[in-house]
């Protein structure tokens, strides 16, 4: 499982709201990298589950069961978790091969 | 007489804010109702009577809207106002920074620690509540964090911490995770 501390997640996004647009760098792909393989972790993802949980993923923009519409302009957020999926699945396959 | 009523009435006696924002407000104040029925509106009804609004200069901040919970100001930044905002999004953005403010903090914005998290929250609640009929968004960034991160904790302990200013039930709901704080 990754070790990543919340509050270090926190105080990156706190950094990312400061900073944003006075640097014109977004550190939002870190971010997001972080959050998700968060995700994945507490999801306990396997190659069987994915599927579901790619679903759940997307499915959960429907907060409070209706769709929230901001979501729909930014699907490629989606691919971004889709892609960070994909890299969490290979590093954790390697490393069960390895153990 | 209920709190809405009475929410009705502090506005009709504020006289900082015009008649116009007061009905906006108010319309808010019932659309926030009927979906969170259970949420106390004594807290609002104290700021809506003393709540004041001014404008915001662009060189301080870059934001469209800011709320000072301290002084209990909510200012605009009418330069950004003429970009293209849901004015109706972005009242109703600062209508929930004024339900949960208190004298120290906002939401469960505890000693800024949890800043762009309760920024991405209040986000969510925003659309969740009036939408956003613009092209033009506010805190993306922060939303999509704040969607992941209820996904991993349960946004029912997001809502509790948040209109509870409890920062507690947030750090707790972690743990329960499994993360590491």
């Amino acid at each position: 499982m990754t070790v990543i501390n919340i509050m270090d997640l926190m105080e990156r996004m706190n950094n990312n709201l400061h900073t944003r647009g006075k640097s014109g760098i977004s550190q939002l792909g870190d971010i997001q990298k972080m959050a998700t393989t968060l995700y994945f972790d507490s999801a306990n993802i396997t190659n069987e589950n994915t599927a579901e949980l790619e679903a759940n993923l997307i499915g959960d923009s429907k907060i409070f069961g209706e769709e929230q519409n901001m979501y729909k302009s930014v699907e490629g957020v989606y691919d971004y978790f889709s892609n960070c999926k994909q890299q969490y699945l290979e590093n954790n396959n390697s490393m069960r091969r390895v153990a | 007489m209920n709190i809405v009523d009475e929410i009705k009435l502090t506005l009709t006696d504020n006289q900082h804010i015009s008649n116009s924002v007061k009905d906006n407000l108010f319309e808010l104040v019932i659309i926030f109702n009927n979906r969170f029925p259970d949420v106390s509106l004594i807290n609002l009804k104290e700021r809506l009577s003393t709540l004041k609004i001014e404008k915001l200069s662009k060189f301080i901040n870059q934001d469209v809207s800011l709320y000072d919970f301290r002084k209990n100001i909510l200012y605009f930044n009418a330069s950004e106002m003429e970009k293209g905002y849901d004015m109706k999004h972005i009242l109703m953005f600062e209508l929930l920074n004024i339900i949960t403010s208190t004298g120290f903090q906002t939401g469960f914005n505890q000693d800024n620690k949890f800043e762009a998290l309760n920024i991405g929250y209040t986000e969510i609640l925003a659309n969740y509540l009036v939408g956003n009929n613009s092209d033009k968004f506010i805190f993306v960034d922060e939303a999509i964090s704040a969607n992941l991160i209820s996904i991993i904790i349960g946004s029912e302990n997001l809502y509790k911490s948040y209109f509870n200013n409890d920062a507690k039930i947030l750090i707790e709901s972690f743990m329960k995770a499994g993360l590491n704080i």
